[in-house]
């Protein structure tokens, strides 16, 4: 087992595809053993690809590719200014806001920043906004994308953990909302301190938030069908992601009018890009689970760690901060595949919910994706808008913070997160 | 010397697992250490299909099953879910021990390289579970029930009326409570520890299932034993069968007891109306010669091996 | 060439349309389960379908330098020593796909009798997705390490717009090898 993990470690560092590292750090575990043949380590790869909650993936990073084109964003965005470009900041609470509601139309944080740099960014530095903060704003405040519901990490999460996806997913809601409530908030006091204004002066009537809420009504009613879907066992998670898929279809043709056949096929063939490339590191980081299974490393690890406190919080705490620091240097989609089934058996051990340990670990790994030394949310923001990496990093130290003080507090209060999953579904 | 590892789907507070302990105990003290059992429970190595798989690719590797996967590769395994194929459990063990299912598992052998060790574990009869009281196939009219997703299970099911739906085991809680599913079948033990009593009003007794699983090795492992080690083995794994079916039979009438106070409704039916409706059921799968072979197997009073030493109280 | 463009296009239009059946497979299985008609088959589609749709989609992101690594090391060395470093990167992966190819038609050939839940579809048209997906990879491999390789020896000028040569290019002014490339 140490082979596989130095194996890996090496591939990492000279830039090996993180796919291949983990493949071929798995295959080094069957070449090594005497009782297993490589035939099981190419099994593990195709049985990794027959599992229905895993179809969630697929239909969620589509059905984002399809809100874009179909007009869904920008409804979305013209309803988050609106909103909240009065409050002294403007743009950069927009840009918060816009995450909330991308948040449930969308899974993944780094396209949600991407797309903001691209929409967004801009007009926030011509507003007067610094490059740091705009970028610190964006990146960020994607985290919340990642945490509402639904959420690619979640499915991972659940996929690797054999946790209620559903449950998952209804418990990341508050979550959200209590981060985009924070990061408006170290918005707020960045922006007074520094003086930076408001983008406009006058506060919406309650006409015009009315009026702005029927225009984006497609966008905003999604998440509800969602969470409603899943909640009466109507949908699974996958199936719900499959609706996902043709509700955007159907409001980016009957209701928005722009979408082609052409856009459509565009739209497919773009998120096979990124279904290949996100599944090919879940297919080979499949034989390095099988590895650790084998090793009855989850086991040995429980007991290990059960004997070392006998605080369940201390130990909650220490396993975030050690995957805080790891989510710094690797990639959250790893983290999730390889330290999932170890992870899952020691909560449960210590007595703490999988669900809430779920949440908390998706968003400090996906943090871990808005800081050096490898962020590709932070990269991805900063390649945009041509944001010198030293000054993002000085401006998102609030925001950074606003987020850690966030997940301290749901640490501590399990039934923040709890009560919904448990009340709604038993 | 040479490690194996066990792996069930089933969970720690299965009966099957407690076997399972028994065999890993037994094996390590008589073989003096030489063969090392690990028993891995959940699915963390794959699914049932997949273990299969990785014992036939030689990897040391055994599994616990049932006989209706194993018919993809010999055929007469799927009898064993046939229904009403045998009267009760100890008429269950001995076609499991009889010299013709000797046969079958040579087959097994020739066909897939998977030894069988034992084949006695026996889980339960599996009865209807429905929101009503279900006598008569009639009373099974039009209710989509949830079945295991193999031939013999979904012919069963339509021969006493149903309609049947397959759906992975995990689903069934929430389809029955949102009413996604009208019923399903299943075995006191499996009904009781995934809750499906909560979910369903009526249990009725049809029993049409002896539900009999195995463990089932990687001949490349088997073989490289020594002849009496061989043995052993197959010995302990009986023992451990027994000792799996002793408890699952002891713990019938608590599951009832518990499940009844929860308000649930479970009747004792005749059974002869299902057993008509169901003998078609042989024909149309093609197992009509094989089920008389089972016949003559059962009439012979020879037991091969012996039952009834080893339980846990 | 133009039989190869005419592959990659077909390739990315297959993966396309495949991924928009699995959407209707699992669609259509929702809404008749919930219609009452449920069909067992529809599912195990969607499945078959998906395993080709990642390993042909796990292709095309490598052709398109889309798949993510660490770059943070590698980005500050020398651009010699960056391609000397991925000889053996490709060295590397180019062996694991050959082992995925051998023993994915090992795997194949041994289990001719699985089937594919309850569609009865032979279950190996899940496992040779596998080798094929690896012979697909190995391919792109080749192709781009043949290109790394004739740079290296310096008779070809790299052309650093294509996709897979955007590794060699800083997207941040801390990357010493966008100076180097320039
Ligand atoms: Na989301
Ligand atoms: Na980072």
């Amino acid at each position: 087992m140490i082979t596989v993990v130095v194996v890996f470690f090496v591939l990492l560092v000279i830039r090996m595809p993180l796919a291949f590292a983990v493949g071929i750090a798995g295959a080094s575990y069957f070449i090594g053993s005497e009782f297993l043949p490589l035939t099981v380590a190419v099994q593990r790869i195709a049985s990794a690809s027959q599992s229905f909650p895993l179809l969630a993936l697929p239909f969620f990073i589509l059905a984002g590719q399809l809100m874009n084109i179909s007009g869904i964003t920008s409804h979305l965005i013209r309803f988050s200014q609106l909103l909240v470009s009065w409050i002294s900041g403007g743009l950069a609470h927009v840009s918060i806001v816009l995450s909330a509601m991308m948040g449930g139309v969308s899974g993944s944080a780094v396209a949600d920043a991407s797309m903001q740099a691209r929409v967004l960014g801009p007009a926030m530095i011509d507003s007067g906004l610094s490059k740091g903060f705009t970028s610190a704003s964006i990146a960020v405040g994607a985290l919340i994308t990642a945490t509402i519901p639904p959420s690619i990490g979640l499915i991972l999460y659940g996929f690797m953990g054999n946790v209620s996806i559903g449950k998952l997913f209804i418990a990341g809601l508050i979550p959200g909302v209590l981060m985009t409530l924070v990061l408006m908030a170290a918005v707020y006091i960045v922006a007074r301190r520094r003086g930076i204004g408001a983008q406009t002066s006058q506060k919406p009537s309650g006409k015009a938030i009315l009026k702005g809420l029927l225009d984006a009504k497609w966008a905003v009613l999604f998440p509800v069908l969602l969470i409603v879907t899943i909640r009466w066992g109507i949908f699974t998670p996958s199936e719900a992601g499959a609706f996902a898929v043709i509700y955007a279809l159907g409001v980016g043709h009957f209701a928005y009018r722009n979408l082609t056949l052409d856009k459509i096929f565009q739209a497919l063939k773009k998120s096979v890009n990124d279904i290949g490339m996100i599944m090919l590191i879940i297919l080979f980081a499949n034989i390095v689970a099988y590895a650790i299974a084998f090793e009855q490393l989850p086991q040995t690890m429980t007991q290990a760690l059960v004997a070392t406190t006998e605080s369940p919080t201390l130990m909650l705490l220490m396993i975030l901060a050690f995957l805080t620091l790891m989510g710094m240097f690797m990639e959250a989609t790893v983290i999730v595949l390889l330290l999932t089934p170890i992870l899952v058996p020691i909560v449960i051990a210590l007595g703490i919910d999988p669900v809430h340990f779920g949440i908390l670990m998706m968003i400090v790994v996906t943090l871990g994706g808005m800081t050096p030394p490898v962020g590709v949310a932070m990269y991805a923001v900063c390649g945009i808008l041509k944001c010198p990496t030293e000054r993002y990093v000085v401006e998102s130290i609030p925001l950074i913070a606003a987020v850690l003080l966030l997940v301290l507090f749901l640490a501590l209060f399990p039934s923040v997160v709890l009560f919904l999953p448990n009340g709604l579904m038993p | 010397q040479w490690p194996l590892n066990v792996i069930t789907a089933l969970a720690k507070d299965d009966p099957l697992y407690k076997g399972l302990l028994h065999f890993q105990k037994e094996i390590a003290e008589r073989s003096n250490g030489q063969i090392s059992v690990r028993i891995f429970y959940g699915s963390q190595l794959g699914s049932d299909e997949d273990i299969l798989e990785q014992a036939r690719a030689g990897a040391n590797v055994a599994v616990v099953i049932d006989g209706g996967r194993l018919s993809f590769y010999a055929p007469p395994f799927g009898i064993l879910a046939a229904p009403y194929l045998v009267k009760d459990r100890h008429q269950a063990r001995a076609l499991v021990t009889s010299s013709l299912f000797n046969t079958w598992e040579q087959q097994l052998r020739d066909a897939a390289h998977l030894q069988v060790l034992s084949f006695n574990w026996w889980q339960g009869e599996r009865h209807v579970l429905a929101q009503k009281a279900v006598a008569t196939p009639s009373d099974l009219q039009g209710v989509r029930l949830r079945t295991i997703g193999a031939p013999v299970f979904i012919e069963t099911m339509r021969a006493m009326g149903a309609t049947p739906t397959p759906m992975s085991w995990a689903e069934v809680y929430p389809a029955l409570q949102q009413g996604v599913i009208d019923g399903g079948e299943a075995q006191h033990q499996g009904t009781y520890s995934s809750r499906l009593y909560e979910v369903v009003s009526h249990i009725s007794k049809t029993g049409h299932i002896h539900l009999m699983t195995g463990i089932v090795v990687s001949t490349q492992w088997f073989d490289a034993l020594p002849t009496p080690l061989r043995k052993l083995v197959r010995d302990v794994a009986v023992e451990a069968g027994d000792v799996a079916s002793n408890l699952t039979a002891q713990r019938q009438a608590g599951f009832e007891k518990k499940m009844r106070e929860h308000g649930t409704v479970i009747t004792d039916i005749d059974r002869t109306p299902f057993i008509q409706a169901t003998a078609a059921v042989y024909k149309k799968l093609g197992y009509e010669d094989l089920r008389e072979q089972v016949a003559n197997a059962l009439s012979q009073p020879v037991i091969q091996r012996e039952e009834g030493k080893h339980g846990i109280n | 060439m133009a039989l190869i463009s005419l592959w990659v296009k077909l390739e990315r239009s297959v993966a396309a349309i495949m991924l928009a059946l699995i959407v209707l497979c699992v669609f259509f299985a929702a809404l008749m389960r919930t219609a009452g008609f449920p069909v067992i088959w529809s599912v195990d589609i969607a499945q078959l379908l998906f395993v080709w749709v990642c390993i042909i989609g796990g292709n095309q992101a490598m052709r398109d330098g889309d798949h993510v690594g660490v770059d943070y090391f590698v980005k500050r060395l020398p651009l010699r020593l960056q391609l000397s470093i991925d000889a053996v990167v490709y060295i590397l992966m180019a062996a694991f796909l050959t082992m995925l190819i051998v023993y994915g038609i090992k795997l194949t050939l041994l289990n001719p009798e699985r089937e594919l839940g309850a569609a009865q579809l032979p279950y190996s048209l899940v496992t040779i997705a596998i080798p094929v997906g690896g012979g697909l990879m190995l391919c792109t491999v080749i192709a781009q390490g043949l290109y790394l390789f004739r740079v290296c020896v310096g008779n070809l000028v790299p052309d650093y717009s294509l996709p897979f040569m955007q590794k060699f290019v800083g997207d941040n002014d801390s990357a010493p090898a966008a100076k180097a490339a320039a």
